[in-house]
């Protein structure tokens, strides 16, 4: 027999362990959020769900569950139909386009495509996001510096962004991410198209990150990522959340079959 | 609020970068565009200088005598002397100048450069001593009164001819009302090349930099941020071009000078007129603005 979806307010709402300790307040607030792009089929349905500061969160789902719909509505990106999303306190459908442009200062993304900009060199792409936060010449240089010796890419801020390899250019990506020290990290299938070896070097480096105080959402299908690194989790299928644990123990069961899993039970 | 104003210098000197590097990832395509606009400013430039010196050449020949009286060899001094009192007495003349055959000779002599010494050995005789009537602007302007008063200065027995210039007043007027269409036609034109070629050039360099535009957006680039450098781009295409068609216009004028120097005295003009400060400051101003409406047009959908 299998329960409802954990869909509820109580569950997924609930704070974890580590950081009921500090008696966090959770820095984004989704209020039962759906999004439609067919009237007969939604994206997302009905989701509720706290993200707080210092946290690691997945968000796992075959492809087409919602995540990258729901990483959108986190980034301000898009807004959903129904429901609400608050943001360090701010209701997002109540700002105007260029406050949630200066919101999404304080979230840096990273995609499976890196998304860099190929013709700009490995420095500049990094400096993006203080360039449009205002900072000096001089101080985005340092503080690109920093960046390139955190990511293991000292020295080759001259390079092409796109001569660098595929492990290479997600560590860049990284690197603009976090250059802005921002409250939220997006992580889109981050090491998707990574080795082993750069796939943990990536994943250390947002782990950082959320030590450092920032929430990282990372979205993934990988349950094998989600079982060596446990953190708390939600699963989503169809646009719903259909599960979700606080060590990743949802992963030792196929994600895209959770409402036979009996593990779904037991969240639920 | 001192820390504000700072971010919004240095996000200027960022989006200044931003804009010439635009330019320099596409040196050919900036050039041929450069190029384009140029051309067709100096067209516009070129017409609009011609139309103006047209216009002095007219205002020239309007403010010179309006009436050319040439007296009979035979008329003599007292009764010339009473015509030019009769005439000044006239409401609508403002001023009567009498030139003995003499004086006509020197003046046509100081008009003719470097012929002046030739036309000095021809013999007082061949220039009738005239009289030179200037008119109120009101009179000047009005042509019916103008031929009445010709008429009955010709009806005088020392009068030989009136020049009325009538001829000359109409097909100066008729051209210059031509020269006056072809610059707006042409101004017209020239916005319109702006808007188009700056467009497709920003339509392009939106195209290429679709990435960087992606990036903006997802770390919070405010949309003007995004499109400022590309209208930056479009208003110094716009502006250079300007600045290289007023160029070519200077050296393209000074040309003309040199070939027509010694023919503009004989119209009354002492040198080519140029454009002024200020016609050339609302021009620059004016192909920044066709830039910027270019790269608008071109940014709708970016």
């Amino acid at each position: 027999m299998i329960n409802d979806p954990p869909n509820n307010e109580s569950m997924n709402r609930k704070l974890p362990p580590d950081l009921a300790k500090k008696k966090c307040q959770p820095l984004i607030q989704l209020n039962r959020v759906s999004r439609f792009y067919r009237s007969d089929r939604a994206a997302l349905f009905d989701i509720t769900l706290d993200i707080y500061p210092g946290e690691f969160l997945y968000i796992a789902g075959a492809s087409g569950a919602g995540k990258s719909t729901l990483m959108r509505i986190i980034h301000g990106a898009e807004l959903p139909d129904t429901g609400s999303i608050v943001f360090a306190g701010c209701d997002l459908a109540q700002l105007k386009p260029s406050a949630i442009c200066v919101l999404r200062r304080s979230v840096g993304q990273i995609f499976q495509d890196f998304r860099l900009i190929p013709n700009l060199s490995v420095a500049a792409n990094i400096g993006i996001p203080l360039e449009v936060a205002g900072l000096s010449g001089s101080a985005i240089r340092v503080r690109v510096e920093g960046m390139l010796e955190q990511v293991g890419l000292a020295g080759r801020g001259g390079e092409l962004a796109s001569q660098l390899s595929g492990g290479e250019q997600q560590r860049v990506a990284v690197a603009r991410a976090i250059v802005g020290q921002p409250d939220v990290l997006l992580a889109d299938e981050p090491t998707g198209s990574l080795d082993a070896y750069h796939a943990d070097f990536i994943l250390n480096l947002l782990e950082d990150a959320a030590k450092k105080g920032a929430a990282v959402v990372l979205a993934t299908h990988d349950r094998l990522l989600i079982s060596s690194r446990p953190h708390r989790m939600i699963a989503l299928k169809n646009g719903r959340i259909i599960g979700m644990s606080s060590d990743g123990s949802f992963a030792k069961e196929p994600l895209d079959d959770h409402r036979e899993s009996p593990i779904h039970q037991r969240t639920g | 609020m001192r820390t504000e104003k700072k971010k919004g210098i240095h996000r200027f000197i960022h989006l200044m970068r931003r804009s010439l590097g635009g330019v320099r990832r596409h040196p050919w395509l900036h050039l041929f565009s450069l190029f384009t606009l140029s051309a067709a400013f100096l067209s516009f430039l070129a017409t609009w200088s011609s139309a103006t010196n047209l216009s002095a050449l007219f205002a020239n020949w309007v403010d010179s005598a309006e009436l050319t009286v040439y007296l009979t060899p035979t008329a003599g001094e007292e009764k010339t002397e009473l015509l030019v009192n009769a005439v000044r007495a006239i409401d609508g003349v403002q001023r009567v100048d009498l030139l003995t055959a003499a004086s006509a000779k020197e003046r046509f002599a100081e008009s003719m450069g470097e012929f002046s010494e030739i036309t000095r050995t021809l013999p007082d005789s061949t220039f009738p001593a005239t009289l030179e009537i200037f008119l109120t602007s009101q009179w000047s302007h009005d042509q019916a009164r103008r031929r009445h008063l010709a008429g009955r200065l010709n009806k005088v027995d020392i009068v030989e001819e009136v020049e009325l210039y009538d001829h000359w007043y109409d097909r100066l007027l008729a051209i210059s009302l031509i020269s006056r269409i072809a610059v707006w036609s042409l101004g017209l034109i020239a916005l319109i090349v702006a808007v188009l070629v700056v467009g497709a050039v920003v339509r392009t360099s939106v195209g290429a930099r679709q990435r960087e535009i992606e990036v903006l957006r997802l770390v919070g680039a405010t949309e003007q941020y995004v499109r400022f450098p590309f209208l930056l781009e479009g208003a110094l295409q716009g502006v250079l071009a300007m600045l290289v068609a007023v160029v070519s216009l200077h050296f393209l004028l000074g040309y003309i000078q040199e070939l027509t120097g010694d023919i503009l005295p004989l119209l009354g003009v002492a040198q080519v007129v140029r454009l002024g400060p200020g016609a050339l400051t609302m021009m620059l101003i004016g192909s920044a603005l066709a830039g910027v409406v270019g790269a608008r047009f071109s940014l709708r959908k970016a």
